[in-house]
């Protein structure tokens, strides 16, 4: 410690010095506080934009504030030389080093991603259950939009642990699977040659991809697995929605019933 | 550089109605334009696109050059639409030597050609060509039968049993023609099954000796649908310079007028007659300009679209040369093609249709479709593309304002073959319903970008 020269760092604070600091934290406090409080309550008289705007500024002063008040009370608790300030950002170095621990794993494992490319912009991937399409890579995260426009950060650190699915890796071809649960006790091949057919004459398929149809048996009916490729990965939900819907049709048309509800079995 | 071929038209190849004669598909290459040319129509597209996205103009297509375009008469005369007749004569011709040759050793030929090449026209007048062979025989020696041309029923939508009784019904005993494979199909789920029932009949040997014409974008359908079928279409070959000019230049001499002089507006060059070794004994120094090339180029060897841009690129106001001792009388605007000159403006500074700006996917939808189908109604348009009103009616009209699409009232024969078909139809030529919309030529380059950089599947011309 006496090497470090806290002692001496120390020893130099008065009382005077003390009260000051004091004073100093006080009126931030109060400042922030306000700030808090008021700038909401304001923010809740406006509509639009403006209450956003005025809404995400508060974080941002309050920032502001400890910034300032931590500039304005250490020179008043300790005088600036050269071992004092040494000794200050030894400790402060070491602090944020323990803190920013996660945010330098992301910052690495954001330059890792620009080598392996595990997911680009424009990419329809899934990690951690979230879907969604890769919108942005930051320095220390990505941005994914899901389907329901709700957009998610994921910290690039995910990468070391996490399974990423990626549905078109940087190609715009993204197969789509239309599913259909349908009753046993019907002629399975020509319903496999009825989806492929709705399959390949949609306007929207891919027809140079392969149009497949598989289908598996369960305790309790058929599924079939239509998968086709559609013209552009961000068409796939009105693709899979018009394959499941003509699909459906034509099943009515042959009489072919689809399950109620799975069955599980005990 | 060109040389002109011989026009006597003897080695099929050298015919100049089918320049190039037919070709398997495999061989079929893209006219290649100069590297300059390719980056400044890219970057034009894209800044046309640009500008129509921040200005918003009115989308209807206007030419931007001031000189005034030839009239219906003088186009008649210098760049007449070809003759379906002599051009399903020289297609004839051209089937019956591969047949001869061995080159075709299949009982149905397939014949695979792009839009506006005129092939579905040409063989819908098979059944009035002669083959070679009936041309050398004496009338009384009868001689081997003529096609049967082969129409399809007016409801496409079918099942599997229909359709096989319906091909059943046709007479395939003798040699037959279809002109247009995608007429007799729609890109719907009970719409394949005439065409299904059909290549199984090829596949299985039954169909008779017979000739069927498809258009690229439908071909590029079905052999994906049956990857596995083997089917070794015929295609024409692709329009080079050299074949465009001889193509042109029989187009104008076919009223028995004398090959045009045709030079560019801007700097004079020539683009007709070709360079002939005839020019060189007699010291005629002529440069010429690489507007052929250009123009191969941008229509992809497609003899329609080159022509159409052709005829758009022709200017009024033909002009005695220079060096020649013309009087006023031949400065008259006669285009009768002795001795007057016609002119034409660079393909640089003609303005093409262009694609209205869209975030939707609604333009590449109803193109597709009409290219795969070679023409549709609008409720076809509907069936296959499953846009629904007003939406369609706001693109087509979108479209039809850019000199995209057209809308054609059926002709006599198609509306006779609908009446005779379907009794309950009444089809007015003048009713919206039954107008068929097709793509025009002119905006074919467009519609093809268009659709390539939707991701749309496209056809391999």
């Amino acid at each position: 410690m006496q090497e470090l020269g806290l002692k001496d760092a120390l020893d130099s604070i008065t009382s005077q010095a003390l009260m000051q600091a004091l004073m100093l934290i006080i009126v931030a406090s109060l400042i922030n506080f306000a700030v808090q409080k008021i700038l909401p309550q304001i923010a809740s008289r406006l509509g639009g934009k403006p209450r956003l705007y005025l809404l995400a500024s508060v974080p941002l002063l309050r920032l502001v504030i400890i910034v300032f008040t931590i500039i304005l009370v250490v020179p008043t608790l300790v005088k600036p030389s050269f071992e004092n300030m040494l000794a200050i950002f030894g400790a402060l170095a070491l602090a944020l080093g323990f803190a920013f621990k996660d945010y330098a794993n992301s910052l690495i494992a954001g330059i890792v991603i620009l080598y392996e490319m595990p997911y680009r912009p424009g990419d329809w991937v899934e990690i951690d259950g979230h879907y969604g399409e890769v919108r942005a890579i930051g320095t220390r995260a990505a941005k994914l939009v899901t389907p329901d426009d709700t957009v998610i950060v994921v910290p690039h650190g995910r990468l070391w642990n996490s399974l990423i699915a990626n549905g078109n890796d940087g190609t715009d071809h993204l197969m789509c699977v239309a599913e259909f649960h349908l009753q046993p006790h019907h002629d399975m091949a020509k319903v496999m040659r009825l989806l492929r057919n709705v399959a390949f004459t949609h306007p929207l398929a891919k027809t140079w991809k392969p149009v497949q149809v598989v289908v598996s048996n369960q305790p309790w009916g058929m599924i079939y697995r239509v998968k086709a490729y559609p013209v552009e990965p961000s068409a796939q939900f009105r693709f899979i929605s018009e394959l499941t819907a003509v699909g459906a049709k034509v099943m009515a048309r042959e009489g072919i019933r689809f399950v109620s509800a799975p069955v599980v079995g005990s | 550089m060109h040389k002109s071929e011989t026009m006597s038209g003897n080695a099929p190849e050298n015919n100049p109605l089918l320049p190039g004669g037919l070709i398997p598909i495999e061989e079929w290459m893209l006219p290649g334009a100069s590297v300059s040319r390719t980056l400044v129509g890219t970057v034009g597209y894209w800044l046309e696109q640009l500008r129509a996205e921040i200005t918003r103009p009115d989308e209807s297509f206007d030419s931007l050059d001031g000189l005034p375009e030839l009239s219906a008469d003088q186009l008649q005369q210098l760049a007449p639409e070809p003759d379906c007749q002599l051009h399903g004569q020289a297609l004839t011709d051209a089937v019956q030597r591969l047949r001869e040759a061995d080159q075709c050793r299949r009982s149905v030929l397939l014949l695979v050609a792009p839009p506006f090449t005129g092939v579905a026209q040409a063989l819908r007048c098979f059944p009035d060509c002669k083959t070679i062979r009936q041309r050398q025989d004496a009338p009384e020696q009868g001689g081997s039968k003529n096609y049967r041309l082969i129409l399809p029923p007016v409801n496409l939508l079918m099942d599997a049993e229909t359709a096989r009784q319906w091909w059943q019904n046709q007479p395939m005993d003798q040699p037959w023609v279809i002109s247009e494979l995608a007429a007799f199909w729609r890109r719907h789920h009970d719409g394949l099954a005439l065409v299904q029932e059909l290549l199984r009949l090829l596949a299985a040997d039954q169909a008779g000796e017979g000739v069927i014409g498809c258009s690229s974008w439908c071909w590029q359908f079905w052999s994906n649908y049956y990857p596995d079928a083997q089917l070794t279409p015929w295609v024409p070959a692709p329009m080079t310079d050299e074949r465009l000019g001889l193509w042109l230049q029989q187009l104008a001499c076919r009223n028995g007028a004398q090959i045009p002089v045709v030079r560019t507006t801007t700097d004079g060059l020539y683009v007709l007659p070709l360079e002939s070794a005839d020019d060189k004994e007699q010291n005629k120094k002529r440069k010429h300009a690489n507007l052929l090339r250009n123009l191969a180029a941008d229509s992809r060897g497609i003899p329609g679209v080159a022509l159409a841009i052709w005829q758009r690129a022709l200017r009024a106001r033909p002009e005695v040369d220079a060096d020649d001792t013309a009087d006023e009388s031949t400065e008259q605007g006669n285009l009768r093609g002795n001795t007057a000159h016609s002119w034409v403006v660079p393909l640089s500074q003609l303005r093409l249709p262009v694609m209205p700006v869209s975030q939707e996917r609604n333009f590449g939808l109803v193109l597709h479709a009409l290219l795969l189908h070679e023409g549709l109604t609008i409720a076809d348009l509907g069936l296959v593309t499953a846009i629904h009103e007003p939406d369609l009616s706001l693109a087509l009209s979108r479209l039809l304002r850019a000199d995209i699409i057209s809308a054609i009232a059926p002709t006599a024969e198609q509306a006779e073959h609908i009446a005779k078909n379907h009794l309950d139809a009444t089809v007015d030529k003048n009713d919206a319903e039954s107008k068929i919309w097709r793509v025009t030529p002119l905006g074919y380059p467009t519609t093809r970008r268009h659709l390539q950089s939707w991701g749309f599947p496209l056809d391999v011309f």
